[in-house]
């Protein structure tokens, strides 16, 4: 097996388990069923993901969360404004329709939500493949989803012209919920997991 | 006589549901704070007989306040309250001396529970 | 009924030996005992309470131990002793001088038995003779005449017949088997009731959550020895309701949990009809009772064991990571006990907690860990079971974790310590710390060795001290545990006096080392002067050249300019190069060494000492057994006879004390039978009608000297000299030449002692040729004094240390050989002329008599310079006590302390030699035989 081949592989592994990780414990934060309604690791060339995101053009409350240690990554998590209310109450317990309008609580909800999956994320690292990863404090922005992937993507950017993505869906069901997660290495993160799993 | 509890959390949500479980079990909500900064500062101030302690915050984070408070009254029961379930970090705070932690997300049951617990 | 439960012969035979350590400790004190209140009785005076209470205790404590294990001869015997130490002490029985006669009748018996477990690992003994006169003495009959001593120091002869039953044979119908059953009653009702209490004990302590994995071995036990007793004295309801608890027991034995409640509660309702029962005969009802129904219960729940061997625990839905497995508070790790010593030194309560962590917690390690941090800030954990990194998470069962725990706090606090989500306290017994150190002799030894560094941080008696009072004690007291003591393979005391001699060795090497540096040094030094010289010649040089360029100045200015430029660069050279070579710094640091060096050697002296220390015992071990021979010989020949005994706390090396046995016994007996008159003699002496054996020890300089004297009729020198003359150990004209002195020593001549004077005790093929060799392979000597009429004193000189002496270091035909330093008398020089020939042997005059010197290489291979040459001879003048001579050398290197490494075997007889040693700069010397070579000489 190539060198590529084998990290490209080994970078499926990590997505896998991350993201089967943050399904379970989006579950249970929310006390609703997560299904996973799209898992992929591409690469992804850096035009056509700007001009996709632009396409749907929605707009999104995001937690931006960075995982430092080992293999830096990026997090983030969004969700669109009507879910985002939702949420809250699924968050709080409450009955849904409880909160209407958009405010600091909301946006602590999706805050905390990303910090729970990151974090989660940084245990499935930490415990299962011995790579010792923290998540940073969330930043929350509410903006058009084109506008904050740019944002989310453009260090990298800069830097060359594709980028590896690990993007998945999640769907409550109960609630027809739909949110989205995104985990981007940075420079170096990759090997660094190979490495890691290599001497597994 | 209902004990006074601290909460420490970034996310106002989290604080919020924690003041919902534990404010029905008769515990008095006396304080909260945004960081470890603040978390320090609020201590001092109010002197509560539990707190609930979050890890990653701005400012400084939970495992610095708890080993700050610590040091200001090394009778302070603090419940670490994190979504961080890491060996190195809980044992850190363990060792430093917090009482007991509470995964993220966690039970109601838990919280009650752990906090009871605690408070003896 | 020796049977063994299934332990391994490495445990029987540990448990052989303690026992063994503890029964000598009890048979010293029961023997002082009995001789004090012997001499107590003849005077007309009354025992003491106590002491006879301390004869019984030891009595039983054997016995108990003994039944413990089945040593069935030795637990009825001890038995049979006990019963006539409790009748004296409950005033039911005189304290005669024929009961003592029949207690140290039993008490030798009971010596022989305990060799024999020593020597062939049971008990098996003919006690018949000691058993009957102890039941006669009970019974009121007159005492048989026969009394012979029935202890053979050696072994017993093998068992006659079946090991002892408890009862002896005659249980038969006839008239006195009533009485003796009633006696057997008593004993029978005592006995179970200890073992009822016993078994209760256990089954409470199980209920109480306090498992220890033994237990049910021991329920088997008892049960097994309760049928067996109740077999003896024909109660069948006993013994069928114990044999069928036995049988469920049995089945148990090696669980490792405690046994389900329904099993419990049977063996209770089991031991409390035995209980009852017992309760009856004591009061006197003899009649059986029915177990019927309880038998019953037993053989269901026999048969339900036997049908589902998943066994007695319960059994929950998700396997149980089980019970912890308990803690053996007796059989922790070194790094354990030296917490338990921690919490002990703190004065803590000490505990058995236990916690469960719930089965659903995802991170149970992490739990225990907290759990496990708390408890340490509050308190001392001395041991957890298990460890938090033993603890599975993926695991679904509860986990169950047992502390041995330690705190200040009071019981009721500690549960706030583990109140923590997701744990639950599952039980806290405080541990009585009194109980867990019972009279066992055998703390376990990792325990204990790591008890004793703990000690540091809580200051404990010193040894000496402690032995003293020990020694006290044992005289009044029954021996207690002596907590400041450990056990210690011999072994390894042997190692690490074989390492403080190598440390003599490796401290020489440094010495030697240091001195070819100080050699160096002023070699160096040499050198310097030498450069100082060059210099000088030099300037020299320089001024005859400068003169000789001025006259051919005219002629060669250039070259002389040159010329005189390398002088002066040269010159230069020297004089930096003089400059630098300074010894300064070597001397200094040559300085420190020497420094470093002494410390050194105080400190390898300090440690052969501390290590010495360590194999030191007091005499008194030896000398305790004189008084009761003494006492048996002076009876056996009708002599009266006292032992004075001083000096008994003396220490000395065991090993010594183990070979001072036999010799010091065979002096006592010669001085008792053939030193002392009889009591007419004596009589006629206008001496005391009692005669005086003194046996005494005390250290002089670096050795022990014993000694052992009588006030009897003395050493006749003539005799002696006569009888040596028959025998033609010597001749005629030494007969003459000899002085008293002399002669007296020839009882020391191989071949002396003869069977001509044996008495039972004396002639054992053990002459005082044997005895003096045997004093002379410990380095000792031995001298004699005597004088007819008033008595023989015997005077022993052994070193202390065996292996490392002072000595002299000379050179002779370029061999190193040491001379004992003790054995030097002084060095005299000696010029050619002041050497005379008497009778062929060289001879000096020294003072005011006459020395003669040894011509060594008569005695050993070597080459030595002839006397007589022009230059003065050193001579050093060695002497055995007696005798000198002197013995010429070629150099003398200087005193010094060397280790003795013996000889390799077929070396041992070469004559002259006894020893050799390695010296620091790796040579070898030999040691010079001072006795030998003075021998050689005459």
């Amino acid at each position: 097996m190539s060198e590529t081949t084998r990290l490209d592989k080994m970078i499926q592994l990590v997505a896998e388990q991350a993201i089967e990780k943050s399904s379970q414990v989006l579950s249970k934060l929310l006390k609703q069923g997560a299904k996973i309604e799209l898992k992929q690791v591409s690469l992804m060339d850096i035009a056509l993901v700007t001009e996709k995101m632009n396409e749907e053009d929605k707009e999104v409350v995001a937690a931006f969360i960075g995982l430092e240690g080992d293999a830096p990554f990026k997090f983030l998590f969004s969700v669109g404004m009507a879910d985002a209310l939702q949420i809250t109450d699924l968050f709080l317990g409450q009955e849904t329709g409880t909160t209407i309008a958009f405010d600091d609580m909301t946006a602590s909800a999706v805050q905390e939500v990303g910090n729970i999956l990151s974090s989660a994320i940084s245990n499935v690292f930490s415990q299962d493949f011995q790579v010792e990863m923290k998540p940073t404090p969330p930043e929350v922005i509410q903006d058009y989803l084109g506008t904050l992937f740019q944002q989310f993507i453009m260090d990298l950017a800069m830097e060359s012209d594709q980028i590896l993505i690990i993007e998945s869906k999640f769907k409550i069901v109960r609630s027809e919920l739909d949110c989205y997660m995104y985990l981007l290495p940075l420079a170096g993160s990759t090997e660094a997991l190979g490495m890691a799993t290599g001497m597994k | 006589m209902s004990r006074k509890l601290l909460l420490v959390d970034d996310a106002p949500i989290i604080r919020l549901k924690l003041k919902n479980i534990l404010q029905a079990q008769n515990y008095e909500v006396v304080g909260e704070a945004n960081n470890g900064v603040e978390a320090i500062e609020k201590y001092k101030e109010l002197k509560p007989d539990l707190v609930t302690m979050d890890i990653v915050m701005p400012e400084k984070d939970g495992i610095e306040a708890l080993g700050d408070i610590l040091k200001i009254d090394s009778n302070a029961k603090v419940v670490m309250v994190t979504a961080i379930d890491q060996r190195d970090s809980l044992m850190k705070a363990i060792q430093l001396g917090a009482v007991d932690y509470i995964i993220k997300p966690f039970e109601d049951e838990r919280v009650i529970e752990a906090i009871n617990k605690a408070a003896g | 009924m020796a049977e063994s439960y299934e332990m391994s012969d490495d445990e029987k035979q540990e448990i052989i030996e303690e026992f063994l350590a503890e029964s000598d400790q009890y048979l010293q004190s029961l023997n002082d005992c009995l001789l004090k209140a012997e001499e107590l009785i003849k005077g007309g005076q009354t025992v003491e309470k106590d002491d006879i209470n301390l004869m019984f205790r030891a009595a039983h404590t054997i016995k108990g131990t003994a039944s413990f294990i089945d040593l069935t001869t030795i637990s009825h015997l001890t038995h049979e002793m006990e019963t006539v130490l409790d009748r004296i002490r409950n005033d039911q029985m005189d304290f005669t001088v024929e009961a003592i006669d029949v207690l140290f009748a039993a008490f030798d018996s009971l010596s022989a038995l305990l060799e024999r477990l020593k020597t062939e690992g049971d008990d098996q003994g003919d006690v018949s003779e000691s058993l009957e006169k102890i039941r006669q003495i009970l019974s009121g009959e007159a005492p048989a005449a026969a009394e012979e001593p029935v202890a053979a120091e050696k072994p017993a002869e093998p068992a006659v017949e079946e090991p002892q039953e408890v009862v002896p044979e005659e249980s038969e119908a006839s008239s006195e088997s009533d009485e003796e059953l009633e006696k057997y009653w008593a004993a029978f009702i005592e006995d179970t009731q200890q073992n009822i209490e016993r078994f209760d004990e256990i089954l409470l302590n199980m209920e109480k959550g306090d498992f220890k994995p033994d237990y049910l071995n021991e329920l088997f036990r008892i049960s097994h020895t309760i049928k067996g007793s109740s077999g003896i004295v024909k109660r069948r309801d006993l013994e069928m309701l114990s044999h069928k608890m036995e049988d469920i027991l049995s089945g148990m034995r090696e669980k490792e949990e405690p046994p389900a409640e329904h099993i419990t509660t049977l063996l209770f309702k089991g031991i409390d009809w035995i209980k009852e029962t017992v309760n009856e005969i004591q009061s006197g009802k003899r009649q059986e009772r029915d177990p019927g129904e309880l038998v019953q219960e037993f053989e269901k729940l026999l048969a339900a064991e036997a049908a589902s061997p998943a066994g007695a625990s319960e059994v929950s839905a998700p396997a149980d990571q089980g019970q912890a497995p308990a803690i053996d508070i007796n059989a922790l790790n070194s790094e354990q006990a030296i917490k338990l010593e921690e919490a002990r030194g703190l004065k803590q309560a000490v505990y058995n907690l236990t916690i469960a962590v719930s089965e659903k917690c995802p991170a149970k390690s992490m739990k225990a860990m907290l759990a496990k941090e708390r408890l340490s800030k509050e308190g001392i954990i001395i041991a957890m079971v298990p460890e938090e990194t033993a603890i599975d998470d993926s695991s679904t069962a509860k986990v169950s974790i047992q502390f041995l725990y330690s705190t200040s706090e009071s019981q009721e606090g500690i549960p706030a310590f583990v109140s923590i989500d997701e744990i639950e306290l599952v039980s806290l017994d405080k541990i009585d710390m009194a109980e867990e150190k019972p009279a066992e002799p055998a703390v376990a030894e990792p325990k204990a060795a790591a008890a004793a560094p703990a000690a540091a941080a809580k200051p404990q008696a010193a040894q000496k001290p402690v032995k003293k009072e020990a020694a006290k004690e044992k005289q009044s007291k029954s021996a207690p545990v002596e907590v400041t003591s450990m056990r210690v393979d011999v072994r390894k005391l042997d190692n690490l006096m074989n390492l403080a001699g190598e440390l003599v060795i490796t401290r020489a090497r440094f010495s030697q080392l240091l001195l070819e540096l100080r050699n160096e040094v002023s070699s160096t030094r040499q050198t310097i002067d030498k450069f100082r010289e060059i210099e000088n010649s030099l300037m020299g040089l320089k001024m005859k050249t400068a003169e000789t360029v001025s006259s051919a100045e005219a002629n060669g200015g250039q070259d002389r300019d040159e010329l005189k430029k390398m002088i002066e660069t040269i010159g230069q050279k020297f004089q930096d190069t003089s400059r630098q070579t300074s010894t300064k710094l070597i001397t200094e640091k040559i300085y420190n060494m020497d420094e470093a060096t002494r410390n050194l050697e105080k400190l390898s002296s300090d440690i052969q000492n501390g290590v010495m220390q360590t194999r030191m015992v007091p005499i008194e071990g030896v000398f305790s057994r004189f008084k009761r021979l003494v006492r048996d010989i002076a009876k056996e020949i009708k002599k009266d006879v006292k032992l004075d005994i001083y000096g008994e706390d003396t220490e000395l090396d065991k090993k010594i004390t183990d070979e001072l046995g036999d010799p010091l016994t065979h002096m006592i007996r010669n001085a008792v039978d053939h030193g002392l008159e009889n009591t007419e003699e004596r009589k006629a002496t206008d001496k005391p009608q009692q005669g005086t054996v003194t046996l005494g020890a005390m250290h002089k300089g670096n050795n022990i000297c014993i000694e052992i004297s009588d006030d009897g009729k003395g050493l006749d020198p003539d005799k002696i000299a006569n009888k040596a003359f028959e025998k033609e150990i010597i001749t005629e004209d030494a007969l003459e030449q000899m002085s008293d002195r002399e002669k007296m020593g020839l009882i020391f001549a191989p071949g002396f002692s003869t069977a001509e004077q044996v008495t039972g005790l004396s002639g054992r093929g053990v002459g005082m040729d044997v005895v003096k060799k045997m004093i002379e392979s410990l380095n000792g000597t031995v001298d004699i004094e005597s004088e007819m009429g008033q008595g023989t004193s015997f005077k022993l000189k052994i070193p202390l240390t065996l292996a490392i002496i002072q000595a002299l270091l000379v050179v002779i035909d370029n061999e190193v050989f040491a001379l004992p330093l003790e054995s030097v008398s002084e060095i005299v020089k000696v010029m050619p002329d002041e050497v005379y020939r008497i009778e062929g042997t060289a001879t000096i005059k020294l003072r005011d008599h006459t020395l003669s010197l040894v011509e060594l290489e008569k005695v050993i291979q070597i080459e030595q310079k002839k006397i007589g040459a022009d230059d003065e001879r050193r001579v050093v003048v060695i002497t055995d006590g007696e005798n000198q001579v002197g013995i010429c050398v070629d150099e003398l290197i200087g005193e010094d302390e060397i280790v003795i490494k013996s000889l390799p075997v077929h070396f041992t007889n070469v004559i002259g030699i006894s020893g050799a040693s390695i010296l620091g700069d790796g040579r070898i010397c030999l040691i010079l035989d001072v006795g030998a070579i003075i021998k050689e000489a005459q």
